[in-house]
């Protein structure tokens, strides 16, 4: 009996979390959540929306989605619904659940429903395929003037506080330590330095202050003179933002030392320990390359007489391990090389006025998702488009005589 | 606008009062000759403008649309408007070509006006005092905390200094009171022709190196001790400096020469100033032909003038052998006259019209079926041969273009008028019922009437930015998105056909079911073509950017119209809308292309922000607004009119 009861639960569950009308009710979701993401584009930009819409479980209450010095509608919905609404991560979720279920369904209708089982394949490779490249992705640039080669290429926002020896190349130190770490409070021991650091705070986006101390706060040391720092909002693209730690590190039994490490640091505080000295940065993230790239020539054209482009191109030198060749990497031709692709993105030129060209470097692992899921969701459009208007049983869309 | 504006804007005033100013003489200047001239071989001669290479002829109606709105100054095409810019500047006086939009900013400069108006050079010229204060005090503010009647004067302002620039591309070459040369010693001394009856520029300054002994001494020389020669020489020399000073950055250009292995266009005055690497015996003899150019035409001296721009095109061909451009000027000029974009709109309305008639003429008697018959075909046939102009005018862009024909917000609804046409005519062709003629032929008029909304922006087929360099993505992504956005928009029209005929006709049965499967055929394609389309966009941006997806306006814009057609095919199968909500909700369909197709680049976000106008945001606020107005009277009265007729039938 309870399990008779527990069966038809079940079965009810299925045929909802199944059923066509959810599925239609979850893509009215989706269709709310992306006008309302792209509108909230206008006043916040695209980062904050990809945040607070598509990367979120829930979104704001909608009161809040009005910027703070406009009198926007959002307030005046907001006053009397005060709530959030789903978010990307939820909605997406919903839709992927109840396409896997439907498509559960669907496999014992038969071959006249294969375009529509190839077609929600594909969507589903696409939402999970979204979901990883999310998760696991990295993305970085590679900047290098003419004649110059690097095998490490920088994160475009993700940061880390890095130790390292005189002996060891700055990509390679001995101690790294991701800003998510870095919560006030906590406290990193470094036994082979006998060093303590305690962070006492750390600001995502900051901006720097290098007159004299601000009255009241005590001295700090920093190798390009910020005196202190102040907190900025996080907005636009993580990108540009600029964090800051501070740090009040001691040896020993010496008395601390407060220390600020600034995004904007060009070079490393240096520690005169007795054996060597070492240095500490608060840096981009390296993101080593499996190959060395160094930069033959870049060449940029503009249409005659204009400022606009009309191409970009890096001839460069891919090194593996000895093994060489060159490659021009241009606008639509990325160069891709064990999972990591790189894109000509910008351009400038170095201090010694040779041309620099900054590629924008991607690390992803499901790159190939899209793909699939484009190719096998437009198949079974096709198939399905075929079997319903041109296969046996087709519909008749003719007048009738 | 930058913040330097202001300087900038001084600088155009010295320009404006200054040589700019200096009276044409009215030598060799015979009016019935030149307004006789014929202009053929002028309007082939190729020019550069925004990168790309445009016959003349092309480059005047883009300069006078710009400035008056029209192709045409009142009955006069606009490469005649533009000879006389460049040969005879003392007839432009009294022409209306500077368009202003809005009253209250004519107003605003002391004109006296109630609407729309097109104003006078004069009239402009005695409010350019006014103007000049109003946007100098505007130009501290950045463009959008300035007012629509500032920005309004800006871009007049911007259009006043392009007219300048054109006005003094060949000031070089007329006979100037600057430049005229009274003393026959003068003459003989500097080796000009003792009969001219006057000089320009370059006469003198060819002579020029016969200036320097006259004014040698004339330093040391007290002026009441100067003889009339050294007067005359000193007032040459110094007009030649000052002239030379003042026009060097010219900017209308036409003369190609080869720095390194770098292609470069520079204006005549950049020959005469020369910065070595301009200086070229060449280069200053063709300015010769140019001269010969303006002097021809100030005589009516039609043979004189062809030789002389037949020379110029040649010297310009010979510089770049192998431009692929310029093989194709001929063709643009043939484009520019046949004007197959408003011969089609022209043969769409006509069909429209037929239709029409044909389906008032239908249900009656025998005789009014087969009249029906007849206008159907004849509808049929008039919208087949519209296809004909509209298809050789897109296979003419992509010629002159050398890219698909979308590669701006003009081609795409040129493109997608005739994918809507074809579409209608399929659908016509399948189904007999003119809803695929009416659609067709409707889709095809809105569609280029919106797409010469575009084409007032200027060249409609500007060089596009590198990272649009890409024939196979543009032909991939934007040709198949675009077809989707026909497949939509028909399906949409017929939604509206389908609510029409269940309010006046709601017995019609069949028509009724063939429009439901029509929706839903039409919908059908429209959907995979948007899907497949937008998913070539992520793969396009996956290879240019590294990211298949990011949420950007014109591509959350695009997701819009397939979650919403997917709402509604889903729907219809689930049994949540019927076939009035399927019809309905194609209509309404429309709104969400036109939001993903125009209302992502207003929001001024993103990487796709381009095309930014005002004018666009109301029509397209307006359009949904009568849309939702449209929708929401026809489909409870639809829906009615289906009830009242199943009683009946109940009864």
């Amino acid at each position: 009996m309870i399990r008779q009861h527990t069966a038809a639960w079940a079965t009810a569950i299925l045929n909802f979390g199944s059923s066509l009308k959810l599925g239609v009710w979850i893509l009215g979701g989706f269709m709310l959540l992306v006008f309302f993401g792209t509108a909230y584009q206008v006043e916040h930009g695209l980062h904050a929306a990809l945040d607070l819409f598509f990367y979120a479980w829930f979104t704001p209450p909608i009161s809040q989605w009005a910027a703070p010095d406009s009198v926007s509608i959002w307030a005046r919905i907001g006053s009397w619904l005060p709530l959030p609404l789903p978010g990307g991560w939820l909605v997406m979720s919903a839709l992927f659940v109840n396409l896997s279920l439907n498509l559960l369904r669907q496999l014992s209708k038969g071959w006249q429903k294969g375009g529509i089982i190839l077609a929600h394949v594909g969507i589903l490779l696409m939402l999970a395929g979204g979901w990883i490249t999310h998760h696991t992705a990295q993305e970085g640039f590679l900047s290098l003037a003419e004649g110059d080669r690097s095998s490490i290429a920088i994160s475009h926002s993700e940061w880390e506080l890095a130790l390292w020896s005189a002996e060891t190349a700055m990509e390679k130190a001995e101690y790294r330590f991701p800003v998510e770490l870095l919560a006030p409070g906590q406290i990193i021991s470094i036994e082979e330095l006998d060093l303590i650091l305690e962070i006492e705070a750390y600001y995502p986006n900051t901006r720097a202050h290098y007159g004299p101390p601000v009255p009241g706060e005590p001295v700090a040391l920093n190798v390009e003179g910020i005196t202190s720092i102040m907190p900025e909002p996080q907005r636009g693209d993580p990108g540009s933002y600029l964090p800051a730690v501070l740090i009040n590190a001691r040896r020993g039994e010496q008395s601390s030392q407060r220390l600020i490490f600034h995004g904007s640091d060009n070079m490393p505080l240096v520690l005169p320990l007795p054996s060597s000295p070492w240095y500490v940065q608060l840096r981009r993230r390296p993101m080593p390359l499996p190959v060395t790239i160094q930069l033959l020539e870049f060449r940029k054209v503009f249409e005659p007489h204009t400022t606009l482009p009309r191409s970009f191109s890096s001839r460069i030198l891919v090194d593996q391990d000895g093994l060489q060749r060159e490659v021009i990497v241009a606008m639509n031709r990325p160069f891709r090389y064990g999972g990591f692709t790189f894109f000509q993105s910008s351009y400038g030129t170095a201090g010694d006025g040779r041309d620099v060209s900054i590629f924008a470097v991607s690390h992803n692992r499901v790159v190939w998702a899209p793909y699939i899921a484009t190719g096998l969701t437009g198949l079974g459009l096709i198939v399905q488009f075929l079997i319903q208007w041109v296969g046996p049983g087709r519909k008749r869309w003719e007048v009738d005589p | 606008m930058n913040r330097s504006y202001p300087f900038f804007l001084t600088l155009i005033l010295m320009l404006w009062c200054g040589p700019a100013m200096s009276t044409v003489q009215t030598t060799e200047w015979d009016p019935d000759g030149a307004t006789a001239i014929d202009l053929d071989t002028f309007r082939r001669i190729p020019v550069l403008e925004g990168g790309r290479k445009m016959p003349m002829d092309t480059f005047a109606r883009n300069r006078l649309l710009q400035f008056s709105g029209r192709t045409r100054l009142e009955g006069e095409a606009a490469v005649s408007w533009l000879a006389r810019v460049f040969f005879a500047p003392e007839t432009l006086q009294q022409d209306a070509i500077f368009l202003i939009e809005d009253p209250e900013t004519a107003q605003a400069l002391g004109l006296d006006t109630v609407h729309r108006e097109r104003h006078t050079v004069n009239a402009i010229l005695t409010a350019l005092p006014r103007l000049e204060e109003i946007v100098q005090k505007a130009g501290t503010r950045e463009a959008d905390a300035r007012s629509r009647v500032e920005n309004e004067l800006f871009r007049l302002y911007l259009n006043i200094i392009e007219y300048m620039e054109l006005i003094n591309a060949f000031a070089f070459a007329q006979p100037v009171d600057a430049f005229a040369v009274d003393q026959m010693e003068t003459r003989l001394r500097l080796g000009l022709d003792p009969e001219a009856e006057a000089f320009s520029y370059l006469d003198i300054f060819r002579a020029a190196t016969g200036l320097r002994p006259l004014i040698g001494r004339l330093a040391n020389v007290p002026g009441t001790d100067r003889t009339a020669v050294e007067e005359e020489a000193l007032r040459l020399s110094l007009n030649l400096y000052e002239w030379g000073h003042f026009y060097r950055d010219q900017k209308f250009v036409m003369i190609p020469i080869q720095a390194g292995d770098e292609e470069r266009w520079i204006s005549a005055w950049a020959v005469l100033g020369g910065d070595g690497k301009t200086r070229d015996p060449e280069l200053l003899l063709v300015l010769d032909t140019l001269q010969d150019m303006t002097r021809a035409y100030r005589r009516g001296d039609q043979a004189g003038f062809d030789r002389a721009a037949r020379d110029f095109r040649q010297f310009v061909q010979e510089r770049l052998p192998d431009d692929r451009d310029l093989q194709w000027i001929d063709l643009e000029v043939r484009k520019n006259d046949l004007n197959p974009f408003m011969l089609t709109r022209v043969f769409y309305l006509l069909a429209f019209l037929f239709a029409l008639g044909a389906l008032f003429a239908l249900p009656e008697t025998q005789q009014a079926n087969r009249v029906s018959k007849i206008l159907r075909w004849i509808a049929f046939g008039l919208c087949a041969f519209a296809l004909l102009p509209h298809t050789a005018g897109l296979i003419m862009r992509i010629l002159i273009m050398d890219r698909p024909p979308v590669t701006n917000l003009y081609g795409t609804f040129v493109f997608v008028a005739w994918a809507c046409a074809l579409l209608g005519l399929i659908v016509e062709r399948i189904q007999r019922n003119l809803m695929g003629l009416l659609a067709g032929a409707f889709a095809g008029i809105a569609l280029l009437m919106i797409s010469g909304y575009f084409a007032a922006d200027g060249d409609t087929m500007g060089k596009v930015v590198a990272v649009l360099s890409s024939n196979f993505w543009l032909t991939t992504h934007v040709m198949v998105i675009t077809l989707g956005y026909a497949g939509c928009v028909i399906a949409g029209l017929i939604g509206h056909a389908y609510l029409i005929v269940v309010c006046v006709a709601p017995g019609r049965q069949s028509l009724l079911d063939s429009l439901q499967r029509a929706i839903y055929g039409v919908l059908g394609f429209g959907w995979i073509f948007t899907w497949f389309g937008t998913m070539l966009g992520g793969v396009w941006a996956d290879q240019s950017w590294g990211r298949f997806w990011g949420w950007d306006p014109k591509e959350n814009g695009a997701l819009l119209i397939i979650l919403w057609v997917a709402i509604l095919l889903h729907a219809r199968i689930a049994g949540m809308i019927g076939p009035i909500g399927l019809a309905a909700g194609s209509a309404l369909g429309i709104i969400f292309v036109m939001l993903a197709w125009l209302g992502v680049n207003l929001l001024g976000v993103g990487l796709h922000s381009y095309g930014f106008t005002s004018g666009l945001a109301f029509g397209l606020n307006l359009y949904i607004a009568l849309q939702l107005l449209v929708l929401l009277v026809l489909t409870p009265l639809a829906s009615r009119a289906l009830k009242t007729l199943g009683r009946k039938r109940g009864q």
